[in-house]
């Protein structure tokens, strides 16, 4: 007994004297489990407890930044910049693109995040339908190189998932009536492939690739409607996903995961009007995720989340103004993002881990009346991390991953 | 089936403008504000591009004689050719090879239509748009009449389609680029919403109306000095439009552009009289409004000389016509200039007419002296 309380005394002294370095040692496991998220997931912990380790988590937390891409336009030359959510003063100038007054370019990021394709109508180039130019840049070695030329600069380059070739489009505004194309050019070899041409429609729209990047999923507008088409490359096979007959879609974006669809659409043989829409091509099936009298502005995927982020007209019954996210396939309530008085929203893109979004702040009493807008990066409270300032207009183009 | 059809068909395109080699004269920007002012009032002059009489009213038409509305004109021509006819590189004042399109457009208002082959219309026509500021903007202004009175066939009405409301020529614009999806506030390629273009932002997220509308609102500024008066035009509501254009209400404020509406039938008087018989020297000028038949009352008044009169000095309506006379009585040989001003109670910008005497006095015939010696050649 006297042996079993010494052994006991002597665990105690032990432990006693090991106490601070096991109270660092924790302290570092929660540190590194904070970074990695896991408390998120196995811990209930207190508000103020929540508050440390969301700090340490937030990808705007010192070592967790962001980067991002984007554009400043000014009439004779635009640069693009490669900036970070943490440090506002950290920003690195990527390319200067001088072009044709007036006429900025038209840039797009690589989904692995490396290179930058964007279309540029040169100072001399008299034809932003047909005479843009394809340049590509490295984001870490900046050096800008032309692949080819001959596009229509109102379209942005729409990467395959690879990161290998991009999908352009092609105009002939003089013929009649006008006819669109689309064209696949290998970044390596700058091969092009035609995949549509000459197609009589309003208007063509290069959307995303499905999984495992076999086709290309385009939208086309005709005085009937919208559809949506399916186009695999290696076989030429086009195949009708989905038609809305008498609608006009617009803010054609695809899920990361490739398998489903996300546009709104304005219908005027139906009540409602706006709707933002969600279209799986697997499934075939078409849901609508919100509705109002008033538009709905640039939905958005959140990543890992199953929610849609949206803007809105301020007359929006649903969403009045301000950035909502509303579950898929779940009847619920938007839930408010943000919203000020005399401005509205439109979403851009979540970055990768769904912490920040980079939205365009309109300042103005409805979509007619618009005296100045910004882009700005929200929290995924809310909270306004900042504004992106340049000598000039901004445009963000993406999100590193 | 289409798509297969559409796949297949290939446009083949060879386009062959109809001027080569055009020299032009690069006018300042006050000269062609000028010019502006007077096309969109079919007041350039003999020789020049007339406008037609404009449509009125949809259903129940009638032809009116109207203007185009001047800051559509002048907003056109800068969304066009930046107001230069001649290559950027040509200075002001100096002369170079006309601005010239790949799509054969031409000069300031950048007129395509019957420029892309030799004889689509007649060769000297093509030859002045090219070559002929004055020329150019008259014709751009006449274009863009025709698209006012073509659009109604498409059913691309606005309002009650009345040609005094800057609003009302929406479709008009649209049409004098491209009458398609392209312009079409719709399209999915222009961000919605989007801010006014005031000329800070990438015209790639505006379709072309909408580029002139925005200017109309920002002009462009030349030294710090906008280029014009600026015009707040209203945008329609772009959902009213859909896909295919067709009739839309007018939006709740509208505008009325007539830069300048006071015409006089020349540009200055003259006159030369010997000072042993001056005489009193007449001239009438008549002068008119460029709606027509006005009763606005308006006054005529003479700057800088007690030799000139102006009868009489006020009226109620155009047209009208001042006398002017001259009294020389009293002054020495020489030249002698004069201002007659005339103003209209509508706010018109008035009219500044120079008025010139010159009185020739005797003439004495002078013959140098000249020392013999100084003909003397070489030596001292």
């Amino acid at each position: 007994m006297a042996k079993q309380q010494q052994k006991s005394t002597s665990a105690h002294k032990s432990v006693r004297n090991r106490l601070p370095f096991l109270l660092f040692l924790s302290s570092i496991m929660l540190v590194v489990a904070a970074f990695w998220g896991a408390p998120y997931r196995t811990f209930r912990l207190n508000q103020g407890a929540s508050s440390l380790l969301s700090f340490f988590h937030h990808p705007d937390a010192p070592g967790r930044s962001s980067q991002f891409i984007y554009s400043v336009f000014t009439p004779m030359q635009s640069t693009l910049w490669l900036g970070e959510t943490a440090n506002p003063a950290q920003k690195t100038p990527l390319a200067a693109i001088v072009h044709r007054d007036g006429y900025g370019p038209k840039a797009s990021l690589s989904p692995s995040g490396e290179s930058i394709a964007y279309l540029v109508l040169p100072p001399e180039g008299k034809d932003p339908a047909a005479e843009a130019e394809l340049w590509l840049i490295n984001v870490k070695t900046p050096k800008p190189r032309k692949l080819a030329g001959g596009f229509d600069l109102y379209s942005a380059p729409v990467w395959s998932q690879d990161s290998q070739s991009v999908a352009l489009r092609t105009a002939s505004l003089a013929s009649q009536p006008p006819t669109y194309g689309l064209v696949l050019l290998d970044i390596k070899t700058a091969k092009r492939h035609v995949l549509v041409q000459g197609l009589p429609v309003l208007g063509i729209y290069p959307i995303g690739w499905t999984a495992g990047n076999n086709a290309l999923v385009y939208a086309t507008i005709s005085a009937s409607g919208t559809e949506f088409h399916e186009l695999t490359s290696s076989t030429g096979e086009h195949r009708l996903l989905l038609s809305i007959s008498g609608g006009l879609a617009r803010d054609f974006r695809i899920h990361p995961q490739r398998q489903q669809l996300l546009f709104t659409v304005y219908d005027p043989q139906h009540d409602p009007l706006y709707r933002v829409e969600v279209f799986d091509m697997r499934e075939g099936v078409q849901s609508s995720v919100l509705q109002d009298q008033k538009a709905f502005l640039s939905p958005v995927w959140k990543p890992d989340s199953g929610l849609v982020t949206a803007g809105s007209d301020p007359e929006n019954g649903r969403l009045h103004g301000g950035i909502a996210s509303v579950s898929l396939g779940v009847q619920s309530e938007p839930s408010p993002l943000v919203s000020a008085p005399g401005a509205f929203f439109a979403p851009i893109a979540w970055s990768p881990s769904g912490g920040i979004l980079a939205a365009r702040r309109f300042f103005g009493t409805d979509l007619g009346h618009i005296v100045n807008d910004q882009v700005m990066l929200l929290t995924d409270a809310g909270k306004t991390l900042r504004t992106l300032d340049g000598q000039g207009y901004v445009e963000f183009v993406g999100w590193i991953p | 089936m289409a798509l297969a059809t559409a796949l297949l068909w290939q446009p083949f395109y060879v386009f062959a403008c109809a001027v080569t080699g055009a020299q032009a004269f690069q006018a300042s920007s006050p000269e062609v504000a000028l010019a502006m002012e007077q096309a969109a009032v079919s007041r350039l002059g003999p020789g020049y591009p007339t406008l037609p009489l404009l449509e009125k009213g949809y259903r129940d038409q009638i032809l009116v004689s109207a203007p185009v509305p001047c800051v559509l004109v002048k907003s056109v021509g800068y969304v066009e050719g930046s107001w230069r006819q001649a290559a950027g590189s040509v200075p002001v004042g100096g002369a170079g090879p006309v601005k010239q399109a790949a799509s054969c457009g031409y000069g300031i208002m950048q007129i395509t239509s019957g420029m892309r082959n030799p004889g689509e219309l007649p060769l000297d026509t093509q030859q002045r748009i090219a070559d002929d500021y004055r020329y150019n903007v008259g014709w751009g202004a006449k274009v863009l009449a025709e698209k006012w009175n073509a659009a109604d066939f498409l059913n691309a009405v606005v309002g009650d389609r009345d040609p005094a409301i800057v609003e009302d020529w929406y479709y008009a614009v649209w049409a004098y680029n491209q009458f398609n999806f392209r312009n079409n506030p719709n399209n999915p390629d222009f961000p919605l919403p989007r801010p006014a273009y005031d000329g800070s932002q990438s015209r790639l997220n505006y379709p072309y109306q909408e580029l002139v509308w925005g200017l109309a609102a920002t002009p462009p500024k030349e030294r710090g000095v906008p280029l014009w008066e600026p015009v707040a035009l209203t945008l329609p509501d772009s959902a009213a439009i859909g896909q295919t254009p067709g009739p839309i209400p007018n939006p709740a404020l509208v505008h009325g552009s007539i830069c300048r509406s006071l015409f006089a039938d020349s540009n200055e008087v003259s006159w030369s009289v010997s000072a042993s018989a001056p005489g009193n020297p007449t001239a009438t000028v008549t002068l008119s409004h460029a709606l027509g038949a006005q009763s606005v009352g308006w006054t005529a008044t003479v700057a800088g000389a007690s030799w000139l009169t102006a009868s009489p000095a006020m009226g109620t309506a155009f047209p009208a016509a001042v006398t002017l006379r001259a009294n020389p009585a009293g002054l020495s040989p020489g030249a002698y200039q004069a201002t007659l001003e005339v103003k209209s109670q509508d706010g018109a910008t008035p009219i500044s007419l120079p008025v010139r005497l010159e009185i020739k006095g005797t003439t004495y015939r002078y013959i140098p002296f000249v020392p013999r010696r100084a003909l003397t050649v070489g030596g001292r």
